[in-house]
């Protein structure tokens, strides 16, 4: 690396203070700043993606360049516990420079599309503010070297994100959403701490680096809780998962995702299905050496389990939802899973492929969807239909995106996910079976969702929709073209995205034909199924709703995972609240006021002792220094002659005073 | 003998300066128009602390470096006063531009004036021999007097002149009495000298003491020090304002520059325990200044005795200076958070007494509705006279309690303890300004106009006043460097 690129790549830390800059500057003007503050968001994530960019062209060069990659790693002593130096810093490698490409440009284009969405909102200059923090954020968590930076940049995002979804806190279900959110993720962070708590333990480091090399020494090493002896590495790593779990919306924690569909819909693209929501992927693929420190170890199959449960939950579950962001959202649930199943059967590289294939997809989906809305009013694909007439920009980026979800042939997603089945397939055919299952509901509720949404006559007469304004369509066309584009780097037989991203020794699992047809034969089915039932209605749409009534209802509602959390979680919660409630009121309360008024008592007994002893040697002394003053003044008679008489005493006195001691 | 003009320079720019701005007052008779003889005044106070930051920053200047055969010292201790004194005037400058504004006077001589009287600061601060001390001290007072009676048609400004001048001459009387018993021992006048002669032939005790004392008279009366302070609250509130402040900040500051640089040099501890003279003086004089500032009414009066009570803290500093390494830097810091802030709180009271025609305290009242910028700035003047974080004042008083009590004598530890005492007496007389200003219930409402120049030397030497405190580490430096570049015995 030349002296230049190692002085640009120093710059790295930049990257994440300029959105933070721009936050601080953007609450400081306010409605005053340029473009009420928008300018100012956009030129810091802007200035952000050009400075990602110069790394990213510098990393990947030398990481092609030949000889031995080392990632670029610059860090500082923050603080010393014992003889141990916690340092914080950036670690620059091929990983972080993807997440950082991906985060940037997603960012800056849902910055720009944001303008032409938020218009006119009252809060205007404060989304901006709220973005801003939330990519100083998330840009800090991907370039951090050390756990402990990156699990305070992981709670920052958690903020940005609570702030950004009670965004319009005036309807109670954004502010109970938003709460929803903030608290069922921090269940998951509890984990992620505690991950971090045990491996600064047990390797002394927060530095990611450090506790990698450290995995080896720790293989067999175990933590005695009462008589249990738990081994330390899968301890350690199913805890970190824990807070992926959270934070990507996965089986079981999967419930505060379709609520946060409650924020602003550029939110929703940018933070929860783009970035935010990747970063517990990208925490797995980060911290995989923890995971994988053998084959198929018990860490990955839990990652497994998870992921393509989720996978497979959350796509039937998207087959019967009405609204348009909520089908999106539980689409995401999926697709997450699917990245997680990817990674648990050790397809490491699959699985970021598809993390970042699917941030442009589905930040696409979801600019598209808030198109629609911003064009209609309604997110209820029931009042919808015909629009692809009316919004043409929207209707030909959606299509290609949607393309991309379904994985059809030579679109992004079709290589991610074809190399996720291809990897389940090699590891264990249960899960590549469930995983084609997956993919076949997608395709399916895709070609409802698309069919509902802008095929067909116009359902709702008293909406007139409108193509959004260039500022929003924009954003949509590039990333459409990411969309169909972004997948050609990993094309099988010359993979520059697997020599870059890889875990290992790093042999690609070699390319099938049986996966590839199976797969895009699935995604064909479940295309065709759509088109049958709600293009031109073949079957009936409503049969599912007839023949199985409860399984209908089981999906409506969510396999009552609301319900179910409310009954065990929530009211228990409340009941042993109340009852602790009322034994403060009681029992500690009494205590305390019985001290109270035995306090009182005896106050009352001082307080004389003050007012008449103590305060009277106070104003004494006040009264004595006040009277001094007043007293030593009358030697200031103002005339000349006595002054002298004065000074000349002082000098005979001082004289006196010293030679006859 | 290492002589050059370079080193010389910031006088003959004062000297040059000082004439021409006569030329320049006679060139510009209008009120109106442009302020020329104000904006000559800095441009020339500026020319002069080029050369004199530079002499201290750029290593020019070593310990014990002295031009003219010894009577001109050349070292970081003049150098750090002349700063003070060139910044301090440049305040009152802007000060006075919008105190004369509505008065006529001679304003060409006014600023002549003000340029020779820290001519006089800046050689007083540099003299390291009693001659020269003693007409350098002259020079300054005969400027001091004029620029004290500058309000011809006032008669407290003229009953000001004739006391100071008055009470002056006897003072000198009595110091060159001192110098010439010096001499009489030694049988040299400069104090390097003076002290090696008194090292290898040790003079009578009891006349060395009186010299001493005698000395003391015309250095206390520069710095305002009991029992030698009586003309300073009839002066103070008499003199012009912007004189008033001259007088407390920078002529103040050159009695210590002679007082630190004589007894540092000339006298060793060894010879005459002239510290434990200076710890009593300390402390009659803290004591008397706080206690009889209660009482005041007139604000200018209370501030005289402040400033007295502000020398007693910065004389237990020098005294502290027989033992301790760290309080000649503690002094420094001290005089320079003490400038800034003296002179903040003295342009508060110029600009607020011209308009409501009053130095009464009581006339303050309800100040916070009137002119609320200047109020606010006037309780951090107050703060960091009391020695109240966050100002700079705070610091000082740290830097030199802490230099006392690092030194482990018992006697400095016990004046500590004093200075901490009369610190908790004079917050009841600051405070009790900032009691009318912000408590008190005005008679009359109406907003005071606040000029532009005002405003920017009140919020200078308010930013000053904070940023010496929370930016404190190139001030202490400053103050590390300057007696770094200072040798005493």
């Amino acid at each position: 690396m030349c002296d230049f690129s190692k002085n640009i790549m120093e710059l790295t830390w930049l990257i994440p203070v300029l959105p933070i800059l721009a936050f601080g500057l953007i609450l400081l003007t306010g409605r005053r700043g340029p473009g009420e503050g928008a300018y100012i968001g956009i030129a810091g994530i802007a200035a952000s993606f050009l400075l990602s960019l110069a790394v990213t062209v510098i990393t990947v060069a030398s990481a092609l360049g030949g000889h031995e990659f080392h990632p670029f790693t610059h860090s500082v002593v923050w603080a010393t516990l014992g003889n141990i130096d916690v340092r914080m810093g950036f670690a620059v490698d091929q990983l972080t420079v993807m997440m950082l490409m991906v985060v940037t440009t997603v960012t800056l284009l849902v910055q720009v599309y944001s303008i032409g969405y938020m218009h006119g909102d009252p809060r205007y200059p404060r989304y901006y503010a709220y973005l801003s923090l939330f990519s100083a954020a998330m840009l800090s968590l991907v370039i951090s070297d050390n756990l402990l930076l990156f699990y305070m940049s992981w709670e920052l995002v958690g903020l940005a994100s609570y702030l950004l979804i009670g965004f319009w806190f005036e309807k109670p279900s954004a502010m109970r959403a938003a709460k929803k959110a903030f608290i069922v993720t921090r269940l998951g962070d509890v984990g992620l701490f505690l991950g971090l708590i045990v491996l600064f333990w047990y390797t002394g480091t927060v530095n990611m680096q450090e506790m990698f090399a450290a995995v080896p020494s720790l293989m067999g090493t175990t933590l005695k809780i009462a008589s249990v002896a738990l081994p330390v590495l899968p301890l350690a790593g199913i805890l970190l998962f824990a807070g992926a779990v959270g934070k990507s919306a996965q089986f079981p924690l999967h419930v505060w995702l379709p609520d946060a569909m409650e924020g602003p819909t550029p939110v929703s693209a940018l933070i929860h299905a783009a970035t935010m929501v990747a970063a517990g992927v990208y925490l797995v693929g980060r911290m995989y050496p923890v995971f994988a420190y053998e084959p198929h170890s018990i860490t990955l199959t839990v990652v497994t389990v998870i992921g393509v449960t989720t996978a497979i939950m959350a796509a039937t579950i998207a087959t019967v939802q009405h609204d348009i962001k909520r089908v999106l959202a539980y689409s995401t649930i999926s697709q997450l899973g699917y990245m997680m199943f990817g990674l648990g059967v050790g397809g490491y590289t699959a699985g970021l492929l598809h993390l970042m294939t699917h941030a442009f997809f589905k930040a696409n989906l979801f600019l598209g969807s808030g198109s629609v809305i911003h064009g209609t009013g309604t997110q209820d694909m029931r009042q919808m239909g015909g629009l692809s007439k009316k919004m043409p920009t929207t209707y030909w980026t959606f299509l290609i995106a949607t393309a991309a979800l379904m994985g059809l042939p030579f679109t992004s997603g079709f290589f991610s996910k074809d190399e996720i089945l291809l990897e389940a397939f090699h590891t264990s055919l249960p899960i590549f079976w469930l995983g084609l299952g997956a993919a076949f509901l997608t395709a399916f509720y895709m070609t409802r969702l698309v069919a509902l949404t802008f095929w067909g006559e116009a359902r709702d007469p008293s909406i007139h929709a409108h193509e959004s304004p260039r500022v929003m369509t924009i954003p949509l066309i590039v990333l459409a073209v990411l969309s169909l584009v972004s997948g050609y780097i990993a094309w099988p037989s010359n993979n520059i995205f697997h020599h870059l991203v890889h875990f290992g020794d790093g042999a690609a699992v070699p390319f099938s034909w049986t996966v590839m047809l199976l797969a895009t034969s699935a995604a064909f089915l479940g295309l065709g199924l759509g088109l049958a039932l709600y293009l031109r209605p073949v079957i009936s749409p409503s049969i599912f709703r007839e023949k199985l009534p409860w399984a209908y209802n089981l999906l409506q509602n969510k396999f009552y995972f609301d319900e179910f959390y409310w009954a065990v979680l929530v009211v228990p919660l409340f009941w042993i609240t109340k009852v602790l409630a009322r034994f403060d009121a009681r029992i500690v309360d009494g205590l305390v006021n019985g001290v109270g008024y035995a306090t009182l008592g005896l106050s009352i007994a001082y307080s004389w002792f003050d007012r008449v002893v103590v305060d009277g040697i106070v104003n004494l002394v006040g009264g004595a220094t006040r009277i001094s003053g007043r007293v030593l003044r009358y030697g200031q008679t103002g005339v000349l002659q006595n002054y002298a008489l004065v000074a000349f005493t002082g000098v005979l006195v001082l004289a006196w005073f010293y030679l006859f001691r | 003998m290492n002589f050059s003009l370079f080193y010389l320079s910031p006088e003959l720019i004062l000297a040059l300066g000082g004439i021409a701005a006569l030329f320049v007052g006679l060139a510009s008779k209008s009120r109106k128009g442009f302020p020329w003889p104000e904006v000559f005044c800095l441009l020339v106070l500026a020319a002069a602390l080029v050369p004199t930051i530079a002499m201290l920053t750029m290593g020019r200047v070593t310990s014990g470096t002295s031009i003219f055969g010894g009577i001109f010292a050349v070292d970081g201790l003049a150098m750090f006063f002349k700063i003070v004194a060139l910044i301090s005037t440049g305040i009152v400058t802007l000060i006075s531009t919008d105190f004369f504004r509505r008065i006529r006077f001679h304003r060409g001589e006014y600023y002549a004036l003000l340029i020779f009287a820290t001519l006089a600061i800046t050689t007083l601060a540099a003299s390291a021999d009693l001659i020269m001390i003693y007409l350098t001290l002259e020079f300054l007072s005969l400027t001091s007097y004029i620029l004290a009676g500058y309000l011809k048609q006032d008669t407290k400004s003229n009953e000001a002149a004739v006391k100071y001048f008055l009470y002056g001459s006897i003072a000198s009387a009595v110091m060159i009495y001192g110098m010439s018993l010096i001499y009489g021992l030694t049988g040299t006048t400069n104090i390097v000298e003076i002290a090696s002669t008194f090292k290898v032939n040790p003079a009578s005790y009891s006349l060395l003491y009186l010299a001493v004392v005698m000395l003391l008279a015309g250095f206390g009366y520069k710095i305002a020090m009991v029992p030698f302070h009586q003309w300073s609250p009839d002066v103070y509130e008499g003199a012009p304002t912007p004189v008033t402040a001259f007088l407390s900040v920078g002529s103040k500051a050159a009695g210590f520059a002679v007082l630190i640089r004589v007894f540092a040099t000339g006298i060793s501890t060894a010879i005459l325990d002239w510290a434990g003279l200076i710890m009593v003086l300390s402390a009659v004089t803290m004591t008397v200044g706080n206690l009889v500032a209660i009482p005041q009414t007139n604000i200018k009066r209370m501030l005289a005795y402040s400033s007295i009570g502000q020398a007693g803290y910065l004389l237990l500093g020098v005294a502290a200076m027989a033992y301790s390494s760290i309080a000649l830097p503690s002094v420094l810091l001290y005089i320079f958070a003490y400038t800034f802030t003296n002179l903040g709180a003295f342009a508060v009271v110029s600009m607020i007494s011209t308009r409501i025609k009053s130095d009464y305290i009581r006339d303050y009242a309800g100040l916070i509705r009137r002119a609320p910028a200047a109020a606010v700035a006037m309780v951090f003047f107050m703060l960091s006279l009391a020695g109240i974080p966050p100002t700079a004042g705070f610091l000082g008083k740290f830097y030199i309690f802490a230099a006392a009590i690092q030194s482990g004598n018992s006697w400095l530890l016990a004046l500590t303890i004093v200075a901490i005492i009369n610190t908790i007496i004079s917050v009841y007389y600051y405070m009790n300004v900032v009691r009318y200003m912000f408590f008190v219930k005005a008679k009359r409402i109406e907003p005071i106009e606040q000029p532009g120049i005002m405003n920017f030397v009140i919020g200078m030497t308010f930013a000053m006043t904070i940023i010496i405190l929370v930016y404190a580490g190139p001030f202490i430096s400053m103050a590390h460097i300057s007696s770094g570049m200072f040798k005493g015995i």
